[in-house]
């Protein structure tokens, strides 16, 4: 068995009287994809920023590496290796894509504090950062602004961010968010090859992407681990099918 | 072609501000003279704001403490002097100093020092608090030196004549002048590699996105503070050359009529533009003396023009002129 490169335990977030996520186990080995599904309020898009660092718990412990991150800021995280997406696109509009990808891979270095060499004509960055949108499939767009790329590419470019990271965890919220049932061959495709650089834990509602690349599932249900298991168990789960449809009858 | 234009642009700037004041040199108008002085200084103070505001998205309504702090830095240093009365005895005896190479650096200095602790505090805000905070302070420390009576309180602080700089007759103006032109092209030139550089980058990169910048591994707090500290000494400096200009500083440089002019060369001039303080500078100081000959209540007609140019040019006249331009051209 292999040691998980990260673990949750007991996770629990409130919002006042809401309990956005009860006691929320979850661990992602090497390799896989471990996905987290479950219907709209389920605490999804909280679990993973509770494990971004950047919600903090009520309770619950992560451990990363084998290192307890509970006490790492948003940022810490970031550099220790957690490299997340955002569920809406959230990327630097004014800057053009190559200079997002720029940031992310002197983020990575960090050494931001740096004065007088010019970021743009250094080689150090600009050479991985490059690379990494390629990587992407955005070479051809590289000068154009961010805020005039389209909406899959903006997508796209979120992951040659966290791919420049070089993170050891993926933390992909929604990567499909927006792009239409089945999202885009050239999304998946991107997505299917990022495992081999590190494992995801990849929160998606669409449930054709979802089978198609996870590895593992974990159903949350207003806020609780409802089921975890391989996507084959998950998918021939009735109750799944019923907690999807909203027919869980109260015992 | 557009960058080799905005270039023109910057250096019919510069090299006019220069032209100026030689020629009132030539012919004898040292009024003139000071007045282009007075647009370097500014343009300094503004563009150690600019750093802050523009190009970080700091809104600070506080950059009058800085720019007086180094006002007052000069002044005391200078009456210690002058007075002979040693400003410390411990650990060793200082006793103020007239020279501008010993000033500055202690100008610049205390002025970061004081923006490590304004920034460290304003900065845990933001929006409308953080204007708010960075205005008390400033407010704080102009209150300060109106009711302490050592340095003049009220009266201010008189220095009678001009500190010292090797080779120079500062007294001259065209010689104060070129003085605070080469100070002025010093901070210009370091402030383009600041912003090109890794840090410059993460800095306008979480004036916008916060969280994206968090998400990538950098300390948006740290990036923000460092940039406010350099901006703090950027516009410190610059007092303490307007204390040297006018052999005077009073509490006036410290009030917030201070900051909201500092403010109002940026904007005037066109925010996270490199030259845009110095185009609002000397806009402001030209229409101050314009104006100012036609009517007494020039400040209103400053204010007109404020308006339209953050409703019909939002990047100043900066981005104004670039873009007229690229249009015609």
């Amino acid at each position: 068995m292999v040691d998980p490169i990260l673990r949750v335990k007991g996770a629990t977030k409130h919002f006042g009287a809401l309990v956005a996520c009860d006691h929320v186990d979850f661990d992602l080995k090497p390799g896989e994809i471990h996905a987290v599904i479950g219907p709209n309020g389920a605490g999804k898009s909280t679990f993973i920023k509770l494990v971004a660092g950047e919600h903090v718990p009520n309770s619950g412990e992560f451990q990363f590496c084998g290192e307890n991150i509970g006490a790492l800021s948003a940022a810490q995280r970031a550099k220790a290796g957690l490299a997340r997406t955002f569920q809406v696109s959230s990327v630097v509009n004014e800057f053009n894509a190559l200079q997002n990808v720029l940031l992310a891979v002197q983020g990575a270095s960090g050494e931001t504090f740096s004065f007088f060499k010019s970021a743009m004509r250094d080689d150090e960055l600009m050479g991985p950062a490059t690379k990494f949108l390629m990587r992407a499939g955005l070479e051809d767009r590289s000068s154009v602004l961010a805020s005039d790329l389209s909406h899959g590419e903006r997508r796209q470019l979120e992951i040659a961010m966290a791919l420049a990271m070089e993170p050891k965890v993926f933390l992909l919220d929604e990567p499909m968010a927006g792009i239409g049932p089945g999202g885009s061959k050239v999304l998946t495709d991107i997505l299917d090859q990022l495992r081999i650089e590190a494992p995801i834990l990849l929160v998606e509602h669409d449930m054709q992407v979802v089978f198609s690349l996870a590895d593992r599932i974990t159903v949350l249900v207003e806020g609780r681990n409802f089921v975890t298991g391989s996507a084959e168990d998950v998918r021939k789960n009735p109750d799944v099918k019923k907690a999807y449809l909203g027919e869980v009858v109260p015992e | 072609m557009s960058i080799t234009k905005s270039n023109a642009i910057n250096t019919l700037l510069i090299a006019g501000l220069l032209f100026a004041a030689l020629c009132a040199h030539v012919l004898s108008e040292p009024f003139i003279i000071t007045m282009a002085t007075k647009i370097a200084i500014f343009a300094i103070a503004g563009i150690g704001l600019n750093l802050a505001l523009g190009y970080g998205g700091l809104v600070s309504f506080g950059h009058a403490a800085f720019f007086g702090i180094g006002g007052y830095v000069c002044g005391i240093l200078a009456s210690h002097a002058r007075n002979f009365e040693p400003l410390t005895t411990w650990p060793f005896e200082f006793s103020g100093t007239t020279s501008m190479l010993v000033i500055w650096p202690i100008a610049i200095f205390v002025s970061s020092l004081l923006a490590l602790l304004i920034g460290a505090i304003s900065l845990r805000t933001t929006g409308v608090y953080f204007i708010m905070i960075t205005l008390a302070f400033a407010q704080m420390i102009f209150y300060f030196a109106i009711s302490w009576p050592t340095y003049g309180g009220e009266d201010g602080l008189p220095t009678y004549v001009r500190n010292s700089f090797p080779g120079v007759n500062t007294l001259n103006p065209i010689e104060y002048f070129l003085i605070c032109f080469v100070l002025l092209l010093i901070t210009l030139i370091l402030c383009s590699i600041i912003v090109n550089s890794r840090f410059g980058l993460a800095l306008q990169a979480a004036r916008q996105n916060v969280r994206r910048v968090t998400s990538v591994g950098i300390d948006v707090y740290k990036v923000k503070l460092v940039a406010f500290v350099i901006s703090g000494g950027i516009t410190g400096l610059a007092g303490a050359l307007y204390t040297d200009l006018n052999r005077f500083v009073s509490p006036s440089v410290l009030s917030w009529h201070t900051s909201g002019e500092i403010m109002i060369f940026v904007i005037l001039g066109g925010v996270a533009h490199l030259f845009g303080p110095l185009a609002g500078a000397a806009l402001f100081i030209v229409l101050e003396f314009v104006l100012g000959g036609f009517t007494e209540y020039w400040q209103m007609w400053l204010g007109a023009l404020l308006l339209l140019v953050v409703l019909y040019a939002p990047k100043g006249l900066m981005g104004a002129l670039n873009a007229s331009w690229r249009s015609h051209g």
